[in-house]
Protein backbone atom coordinates (compact mmCIF):
# COMPACT_ATOMS: atom_id res chain seq x y z
CA UNK A 1 0.00 0.00 0.00
CA UNK A 2 2.83 2.54 0.51
CA UNK A 3 4.60 1.69 -2.31
CA UNK A 4 0.38 2.83 -4.26
CA UNK A 5 0.43 6.01 -2.69
CA UNK A 6 4.36 6.90 -3.25
CA UNK A 7 3.50 5.94 -7.21
CA UNK A 8 0.03 8.20 -6.80
CA UNK A 9 2.34 10.98 -5.05
CA UNK A 10 4.75 10.89 -8.22
CA UNK A 11 2.69 10.81 -10.93
CA UNK A 12 0.56 13.79 -9.41
CA UNK A 13 3.75 15.33 -9.44
CA UNK A 14 4.88 14.81 -12.88
CA UNK A 15 1.12 15.93 -13.75
CA UNK A 16 1.93 19.41 -11.96
CA UNK A 17 5.45 20.07 -13.35
CA UNK A 18 3.68 19.59 -16.90
CA UNK A 19 1.34 21.78 -15.88
CA UNK A 20 2.94 24.43 -14.24
CA UNK A 21 6.63 24.58 -15.94
CA UNK A 22 5.11 26.21 -19.10
CA UNK A 23 3.22 28.76 -17.06
CA UNK A 24 6.21 30.11 -15.19
CA UNK A 25 8.47 30.17 -17.91
CA UNK A 26 6.62 33.48 -18.70
CA UNK A 27 9.28 35.97 -17.03
CA UNK A 28 6.70 38.80 -15.82
CA UNK A 29 4.28 35.94 -13.74
CA UNK A 30 7.43 34.55 -12.50
CA UNK A 31 8.08 38.76 -10.96
CA UNK A 32 4.59 39.12 -9.88
CA UNK A 33 4.89 36.13 -7.43
CA UNK A 34 8.13 36.44 -6.50
CA UNK A 35 8.39 40.11 -5.81
CA UNK A 36 11.96 39.94 -8.10
CA UNK A 37 13.83 38.86 -10.69
CA UNK A 38 14.80 35.02 -10.98
CA UNK A 39 16.50 33.63 -13.17
CA UNK A 40 15.57 29.81 -12.53
CA UNK A 41 11.93 29.15 -13.21
CA UNK A 42 12.08 25.34 -13.47
CA UNK A 43 14.21 25.83 -9.52
CA UNK A 44 10.97 27.59 -8.52
CA UNK A 45 8.39 24.65 -10.35
CA UNK A 46 10.06 21.81 -8.15
CA UNK A 47 10.03 23.98 -4.91
CA UNK A 48 6.21 24.05 -5.98
CA UNK A 49 5.84 20.43 -6.81
CA UNK A 50 8.09 19.50 -3.46
CA UNK A 51 5.96 21.08 -1.04
CA UNK A 52 3.06 19.88 -2.61
CA UNK A 53 4.45 16.00 -2.96
CA UNK A 54 5.11 15.97 0.80
CA UNK A 55 2.24 17.37 1.89
CA UNK A 56 0.52 14.68 -0.32
CA UNK A 57 2.58 11.88 1.55
CA UNK A 58 2.17 13.50 5.15
CA UNK A 59 -0.92 13.84 4.88
CA UNK A 60 -2.50 10.69 2.99
CA UNK A 61 0.03 8.04 2.81
CA UNK A 62 1.66 7.05 5.95
CA UNK A 63 0.49 3.93 7.01
CA UNK A 64 -0.56 4.66 10.55
CA UNK A 65 -2.78 7.71 9.57
CA UNK A 66 -4.31 5.42 6.73
CA UNK A 67 -5.19 3.07 9.08
CA UNK A 68 -6.64 5.46 11.56
CA UNK A 69 -8.74 7.12 8.73
CA UNK A 70 -9.98 3.72 7.71
CA UNK A 71 -10.70 2.06 11.16
CA UNK A 72 -12.31 5.54 12.32
CA UNK A 73 -14.76 5.49 9.19
CA UNK A 74 -15.58 1.71 9.86
CA UNK A 75 -16.68 2.40 13.53
CA UNK A 76 -17.98 5.85 12.41
CA UNK A 77 -20.32 3.52 9.97
CA UNK A 78 -21.05 0.76 12.62
CA UNK A 79 -22.20 3.67 15.29
CA UNK A 80 -24.31 5.15 12.97
CA UNK A 81 -26.51 2.14 12.39
CA UNK A 82 -26.82 1.22 15.86
CA UNK A 83 -27.13 5.44 17.12
CA UNK A 84 -30.45 5.15 14.06
CA UNK A 85 -31.84 1.61 15.52
CA UNK A 86 -30.79 3.07 19.35
CA UNK A 87 -32.72 6.25 18.99
CA UNK A 88 -28.94 7.35 20.67
CA UNK A 89 -27.99 11.24 19.11
CA UNK A 90 -23.90 10.58 20.44
CA UNK A 91 -21.78 12.79 18.20
CA UNK A 92 -20.10 10.11 16.23
CA UNK A 93 -17.20 13.06 14.60
CA UNK A 94 -14.75 11.95 17.87
CA UNK A 95 -11.67 10.04 17.34
CA UNK A 96 -12.19 6.02 16.56
CA UNK A 97 -11.74 4.65 20.12
CA UNK A 98 -14.20 7.36 21.76
CA UNK A 99 -16.95 6.00 18.90
CA UNK A 100 -15.71 2.14 19.13
CA UNK A 101 -16.61 2.93 23.24
CA UNK A 102 -19.75 4.31 22.22
CA UNK A 103 -20.97 1.64 19.74
CA UNK A 104 -21.40 -0.70 23.40
CA UNK A 105 -23.40 2.51 24.66
CA UNK A 106 -25.21 2.18 21.19
CA UNK A 107 -26.25 -1.25 21.68
CA UNK A 108 -27.32 -0.84 25.52
CA UNK A 109 -29.41 1.58 24.68
CA UNK A 110 -30.96 -0.23 21.94
CA UNK A 111 -31.06 -3.33 24.37
CA UNK A 112 -32.74 -1.01 26.98
CA UNK A 113 -35.56 0.34 24.79
CA UNK A 114 -36.32 -2.86 23.00
CA UNK A 115 -37.02 -3.76 26.99
CA UNK A 116 -39.56 -1.87 27.06
CA UNK A 117 -41.29 -3.41 24.30
CA UNK A 118 -42.63 -2.10 20.68
CA UNK A 119 -39.70 -3.24 18.87
CA UNK A 120 -39.97 -5.02 15.56
CA UNK A 121 -38.92 -8.03 14.56
CA UNK A 122 -35.70 -6.48 12.44
CA UNK A 123 -34.98 -4.70 15.73
CA UNK A 124 -34.67 -7.94 17.70
CA UNK A 125 -32.19 -9.13 14.75
CA UNK A 126 -29.88 -6.58 14.63
CA UNK A 127 -29.52 -6.65 18.72
CA UNK A 128 -28.89 -10.32 18.41
CA UNK A 129 -26.40 -9.77 15.86
CA UNK A 130 -24.79 -7.53 17.70
CA UNK A 131 -24.45 -9.81 20.71
CA UNK A 132 -23.12 -12.33 17.89
CA UNK A 133 -20.66 -10.22 16.99
CA UNK A 134 -19.59 -9.27 20.62
CA UNK A 135 -19.16 -13.07 20.86
CA UNK A 136 -22.33 -13.11 23.76
CA UNK A 137 -24.43 -15.99 21.83
CA UNK A 138 -26.54 -16.45 25.42
CA UNK A 139 -27.91 -12.66 24.37
CA UNK A 140 -28.13 -13.46 21.02
CA UNK A 141 -30.43 -16.57 21.45
CA UNK A 142 -32.56 -14.63 23.76
CA UNK A 143 -32.68 -11.62 21.71
CA UNK A 144 -34.17 -13.89 18.66
CA UNK A 145 -37.01 -15.80 21.20
CA UNK A 146 -38.74 -11.71 21.15
CA UNK A 147 -39.34 -12.25 17.27
CA UNK A 148 -41.17 -15.69 18.22
CA UNK A 149 -44.21 -13.96 19.09
CA UNK A 150 -46.57 -16.57 17.57
CA UNK A 151 -49.84 -16.66 19.67
CA UNK A 152 -50.52 -13.72 22.16
CA UNK A 153 -53.02 -13.06 24.73
CA UNK A 154 -53.60 -9.13 25.88
CA UNK A 155 -56.13 -7.61 28.06
CA UNK A 156 -55.75 -5.79 32.13
CA UNK A 157 -55.98 -6.68 35.49
CA UNK A 158 -57.81 -4.32 38.37
CA UNK A 159 -57.77 -5.42 41.78
CA UNK A 160 -61.33 -5.74 44.09
CA UNK A 161 -61.55 -1.98 45.86
CA UNK A 162 -62.02 -4.64 49.08
CA UNK A 163 -58.27 -5.48 48.67
CA UNK A 164 -56.51 -2.70 46.99
CA UNK A 165 -55.67 -1.49 50.51
CA UNK A 166 -53.61 -4.66 50.63
CA UNK A 167 -51.77 -4.01 47.77
CA UNK A 168 -48.39 -1.66 48.19
CA UNK A 169 -46.91 0.45 45.16
CA UNK A 170 -43.79 -2.21 44.19
CA UNK A 171 -45.23 -5.40 45.47
CA UNK A 172 -44.80 -7.87 42.78
CA UNK A 173 -47.62 -9.18 40.33
CA UNK A 174 -47.28 -12.19 38.21
CA UNK A 175 -49.15 -12.90 35.42
CA UNK A 176 -49.14 -16.64 34.29
CA UNK A 177 -51.01 -18.62 31.33
CA UNK A 178 -51.82 -22.60 32.51
CA UNK A 179 -52.35 -25.26 30.36
CA UNK A 180 -55.42 -26.67 31.47
CA UNK A 181 -54.45 -29.51 29.69
CA UNK A 182 -51.07 -29.84 30.34
CA UNK A 183 -50.43 -29.49 33.97
CA UNK A 184 -46.79 -28.15 35.10
CA UNK A 185 -45.09 -24.89 34.85
CA UNK A 186 -46.89 -22.26 33.36
CA UNK A 187 -46.62 -21.88 29.10
CA UNK A 188 -46.30 -17.98 29.76
CA UNK A 189 -44.96 -15.83 32.42
CA UNK A 190 -45.09 -12.05 32.95
CA UNK A 191 -43.44 -10.44 36.22
CA UNK A 192 -44.03 -6.83 37.14
CA UNK A 193 -44.77 -4.66 39.98
CA UNK A 194 -47.87 -2.86 41.29
CA UNK A 195 -48.03 0.28 40.66
CA UNK A 196 -51.47 2.15 39.27
CA UNK A 197 -55.00 0.01 38.39
CA UNK A 198 -55.45 -1.17 35.45
CA UNK A 199 -52.18 -3.31 34.60
CA UNK A 200 -52.32 -3.70 31.38
CA UNK A 201 -50.36 -7.10 29.89
CA UNK A 202 -49.47 -9.26 27.01
CA UNK A 203 -48.67 -12.84 27.27
CA UNK A 204 -46.75 -14.17 24.04
CA UNK A 205 -44.32 -17.23 23.22
CA UNK A 206 -41.45 -15.16 24.15
CA UNK A 207 -42.40 -15.81 27.29
CA UNK A 208 -42.20 -19.76 27.45
CA UNK A 209 -40.34 -21.64 30.09
CA UNK A 210 -39.77 -24.54 27.91
CA UNK A 211 -39.09 -24.74 24.81
CA UNK A 212 -42.06 -26.26 22.58
CA UNK A 213 -43.92 -25.19 25.59
CA UNK A 214 -45.84 -22.11 24.92
CA UNK A 215 -48.98 -20.44 25.07
CA UNK A 216 -49.57 -21.11 20.49
CA UNK A 217 -49.07 -25.13 21.56
CA UNK A 218 -50.85 -25.41 24.42
CA UNK A 219 -54.23 -25.36 23.81
CA UNK A 220 -57.23 -23.99 26.22
CA UNK A 221 -55.68 -21.76 28.89
CA UNK A 222 -56.12 -20.51 32.12
CA UNK A 223 -55.09 -16.77 33.47
CA UNK A 224 -54.13 -16.00 36.67
CA UNK A 225 -52.99 -12.64 38.26
CA UNK A 226 -51.22 -13.09 41.39
CA UNK A 227 -50.34 -10.10 43.80
CA UNK A 228 -47.24 -12.21 45.61
CA UNK A 229 -46.11 -10.63 49.35
CA UNK A 230 -42.62 -12.52 49.09
CA UNK A 231 -42.26 -12.05 45.27
CA UNK A 232 -41.99 -15.91 45.22
CA UNK A 233 -43.18 -17.72 41.44
CA UNK A 234 -45.10 -20.29 43.75
CA UNK A 235 -48.38 -19.21 45.38
CA UNK A 236 -48.16 -18.72 49.20
CA UNK A 237 -50.69 -17.80 51.63
CA UNK A 238 -51.86 -14.26 51.65
CA UNK A 239 -51.15 -13.45 48.43
CA UNK A 240 -53.84 -12.01 46.87
CA UNK A 241 -54.95 -13.81 43.50
CA UNK A 242 -57.41 -13.70 40.18
CA UNK A 243 -58.44 -15.29 37.36
CA UNK A 244 -59.91 -15.46 34.10
CA UNK A 245 -61.96 -18.50 33.09
CA UNK A 246 -61.06 -20.91 30.23
CA UNK A 247 -59.79 -19.59 26.96
CA UNK A 248 -58.20 -19.81 23.74
CA UNK A 249 -55.36 -18.46 23.43
CA UNK A 250 -55.84 -17.99 19.37
CA UNK A 251 -58.89 -15.43 19.90
CA UNK A 252 -58.16 -12.32 19.59
CA UNK A 253 -60.58 -10.89 22.59
CA UNK A 254 -58.88 -8.39 25.46
CA UNK A 255 -59.11 -10.18 28.49
CA UNK A 256 -60.09 -8.30 32.18
CA UNK A 257 -58.78 -10.16 35.42
CA UNK A 258 -60.07 -9.10 38.70
CA UNK A 259 -57.75 -9.80 41.53
CA UNK A 260 -60.78 -10.73 44.51
CA UNK A 261 -59.31 -13.35 46.70
CA UNK A 262 -56.72 -13.92 49.15
CA UNK A 263 -54.78 -17.19 48.74
CA UNK A 264 -55.56 -19.27 52.38
CA UNK B 1 -6.80 12.31 53.23
CA UNK B 2 -9.23 14.19 50.55
CA UNK B 3 -12.64 14.54 50.30
CA UNK B 4 -12.75 12.27 47.57
CA UNK B 5 -10.42 9.53 48.84
CA UNK B 6 -13.03 9.52 52.08
CA UNK B 7 -16.07 9.23 49.96
CA UNK B 8 -14.27 6.17 47.87
CA UNK B 9 -13.74 4.85 51.00
CA UNK B 10 -17.33 4.82 52.84
CA UNK B 11 -18.43 3.37 49.76
CA UNK B 12 -16.02 0.20 49.66
CA UNK B 13 -15.99 0.14 53.02
CA UNK B 14 -19.21 -2.46 53.35
CA UNK B 15 -17.39 -4.88 50.53
CA UNK B 16 -14.28 -4.91 52.01
CA UNK B 17 -15.39 -5.08 55.73
CA UNK B 18 -17.25 -8.37 54.57
CA UNK B 19 -15.21 -11.10 55.07
CA UNK B 20 -15.97 -14.63 53.20
CA UNK B 21 -18.68 -16.91 55.03
CA UNK B 22 -17.43 -20.57 54.52
CA UNK B 23 -19.42 -23.85 54.35
CA UNK B 24 -20.88 -24.93 57.95
CA UNK B 25 -20.79 -21.12 58.62
CA UNK B 26 -23.82 -18.74 59.52
CA UNK B 27 -24.20 -16.14 56.67
CA UNK B 28 -24.92 -12.38 58.59
CA UNK B 29 -27.61 -10.54 57.70
CA UNK B 30 -27.21 -7.93 54.77
CA UNK B 31 -29.68 -5.52 52.99
CA UNK B 32 -30.13 -6.54 49.11
CA UNK B 33 -31.45 -3.89 47.00
CA UNK B 34 -33.65 -4.73 44.41
CA UNK B 35 -34.07 -5.15 41.01
CA UNK B 36 -37.12 -6.14 39.63
CA UNK B 37 -39.15 -6.17 43.42
CA UNK B 38 -38.77 -4.13 46.82
CA UNK B 39 -35.06 -4.11 48.37
CA UNK B 40 -34.88 -6.78 51.17
CA UNK B 41 -32.60 -8.27 54.17
CA UNK B 42 -31.18 -11.77 53.56
CA UNK B 43 -32.66 -12.26 57.20
CA UNK B 44 -36.03 -11.95 55.13
CA UNK B 45 -35.59 -15.72 53.73
CA UNK B 46 -34.40 -17.07 57.08
CA UNK B 47 -37.18 -19.88 58.13
CA UNK B 48 -36.64 -21.68 54.37
CA UNK B 49 -33.95 -22.93 52.81
CA UNK B 50 -32.64 -20.13 50.05
CA UNK B 51 -31.30 -20.98 46.93
CA UNK B 52 -28.77 -17.74 45.78
CA UNK B 53 -27.43 -17.31 42.73
CA UNK B 54 -24.76 -14.81 42.08
CA UNK B 55 -24.30 -13.53 38.48
CA UNK B 56 -23.42 -10.66 35.88
CA UNK B 57 -24.88 -9.51 32.99
CA UNK B 58 -21.51 -10.06 31.13
CA UNK B 59 -21.37 -13.25 31.98
CA UNK B 60 -21.79 -15.54 29.10
CA UNK B 61 -22.30 -19.11 31.68
CA UNK B 62 -24.62 -17.34 34.32
CA UNK B 63 -26.84 -16.46 31.27
CA UNK B 64 -26.88 -19.57 30.13
CA UNK B 65 -28.31 -21.40 33.38
CA UNK B 66 -30.91 -18.65 33.95
CA UNK B 67 -33.88 -20.22 32.18
CA UNK B 68 -33.49 -23.48 33.98
CA UNK B 69 -33.13 -21.84 37.48
CA UNK B 70 -36.66 -20.00 36.13
CA UNK B 71 -38.19 -23.26 35.80
CA UNK B 72 -36.82 -24.46 38.73
CA UNK B 73 -38.40 -22.27 41.01
CA UNK B 74 -41.79 -22.67 38.96
CA UNK B 75 -41.54 -26.31 40.23
CA UNK B 76 -43.68 -27.83 43.18
CA UNK B 77 -40.26 -28.73 44.70
CA UNK B 78 -39.82 -25.18 45.18
CA UNK B 79 -43.10 -24.78 47.56
CA UNK B 80 -39.66 -26.24 50.18
CA UNK B 81 -37.24 -23.30 49.11
CA UNK B 82 -36.93 -19.78 47.70
CA UNK B 83 -34.46 -19.05 44.70
CA UNK B 84 -33.12 -15.74 44.43
CA UNK B 85 -30.53 -14.17 42.12
CA UNK B 86 -27.88 -11.36 42.75
CA UNK B 87 -26.55 -9.20 40.01
CA UNK B 88 -22.78 -8.17 40.29
CA UNK B 89 -22.92 -5.92 37.94
CA UNK B 90 -21.75 -2.27 38.34
CA UNK B 91 -24.08 -0.66 35.76
CA UNK B 92 -27.94 -1.11 37.50
CA UNK B 93 -29.19 -1.05 34.01
CA UNK B 94 -27.32 -3.57 32.24
CA UNK B 95 -28.65 -5.94 34.67
CA UNK B 96 -32.20 -4.60 34.59
CA UNK B 97 -31.96 -4.95 30.61
CA UNK B 98 -31.23 -8.63 30.81
CA UNK B 99 -33.98 -9.04 33.57
CA UNK B 100 -36.38 -7.84 31.50
CA UNK B 101 -35.35 -9.57 28.09
CA UNK B 102 -35.14 -12.99 29.95
CA UNK B 103 -38.30 -12.10 31.01
CA UNK B 104 -36.80 -13.07 34.73
CA UNK B 105 -40.23 -13.99 37.68
CA UNK B 106 -37.55 -15.21 40.64
CA UNK B 107 -36.64 -12.08 42.80
CA UNK B 108 -33.13 -10.04 41.96
CA UNK B 109 -30.98 -8.21 43.66
CA UNK B 110 -27.98 -5.91 42.34
CA UNK B 111 -24.66 -6.06 44.95
CA UNK B 112 -23.04 -2.96 43.21
CA UNK B 113 -21.03 -2.60 46.44
CA UNK B 114 -19.58 -5.54 46.62
CA UNK B 115 -21.03 -6.99 49.74
CA UNK B 116 -22.45 -10.47 49.44
CA UNK B 117 -19.93 -10.75 46.72
CA UNK B 118 -17.13 -11.07 49.43
CA UNK B 119 -19.37 -12.97 52.04
CA UNK B 120 -20.21 -15.64 49.49
CA UNK B 121 -16.70 -15.60 47.68
CA UNK B 122 -18.50 -15.11 44.75
CA UNK B 123 -14.03 -14.32 43.06
CA UNK B 124 -15.56 -17.08 40.39
CA UNK B 125 -19.15 -16.69 38.38
CA UNK B 126 -22.04 -17.91 38.09
CA UNK B 127 -21.55 -19.04 41.83
CA UNK B 128 -25.03 -20.85 43.39
CA UNK B 129 -25.22 -20.81 47.46
CA UNK B 130 -27.58 -23.42 49.34
CA UNK B 131 -28.60 -21.76 52.26
CA UNK B 132 -30.00 -23.79 55.26
CA UNK B 133 -33.25 -22.27 56.84
CA UNK B 134 -31.12 -21.27 59.62
CA UNK B 135 -28.73 -19.06 57.35
CA UNK B 136 -25.92 -21.63 57.51
CA UNK B 137 -24.11 -21.74 53.93
CA UNK B 138 -24.72 -25.85 53.06
CA UNK B 139 -22.99 -26.01 49.37
CA UNK B 140 -21.18 -23.92 46.72
CA UNK B 141 -21.75 -24.38 43.53
CA UNK B 142 -19.40 -22.93 41.15
CA UNK B 143 -19.84 -22.75 37.39
CA UNK B 144 -23.22 -22.65 35.46
CA UNK B 145 -25.80 -26.03 36.11
CA UNK B 146 -28.73 -27.00 35.13
CA UNK B 147 -30.91 -26.31 38.05
CA UNK B 148 -33.72 -28.26 37.08
CA UNK B 149 -32.43 -32.12 36.15
CA UNK B 150 -33.16 -35.10 37.73
CA UNK B 151 -29.48 -34.82 39.69
CA UNK B 152 -29.90 -31.11 40.71
CA UNK B 153 -32.83 -31.77 41.72
CA UNK B 154 -31.59 -34.85 43.72
CA UNK B 155 -28.83 -32.39 44.96
CA UNK B 156 -30.78 -29.78 46.34
CA UNK B 157 -33.23 -32.75 48.29
CA UNK B 158 -30.02 -33.97 49.89
CA UNK B 159 -28.62 -31.01 50.70
CA UNK B 160 -31.90 -29.39 51.95
CA UNK B 161 -32.99 -32.41 53.97
CA UNK B 162 -36.36 -32.38 52.01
Amino acid sequence: MPLFWFLTGALSSLAAVAVLYPWLRDRSRWQILLGHRATAPLAAALLIVSILAAYHWLSVSRPPALAAAVQTDGFKSAAKTFADASGDSADLSSAAPKVASSMEGAIANLEGRLSKGGGSPDDWELLAKSFEFLGRPADAAAARAHQLVGTAISGEVTIAPALSAKAAVGDTLFIVAKSINSPGPPVAVFRGTVGAWPVQFTLNDSQSMLAGRNLSSAGRVIVEARISLKGQPLPASGDLQGASGEIDPKVKLPLKILIDRVIP
Amino acid sequence: MNSRSLLLLVLTLPGLCAAEVKIGQILPDAFMQGLNGHSRKLSDYRGKPLVINVWASWCGPCKQETASLERLAWLELARNFNVIGISTDDDRQRAVNWLDQSHSTISQFIDNQREMENLLDASKIPLTVLVGGDGRVLQKVYGAREWDTPQALQLLRETFAL
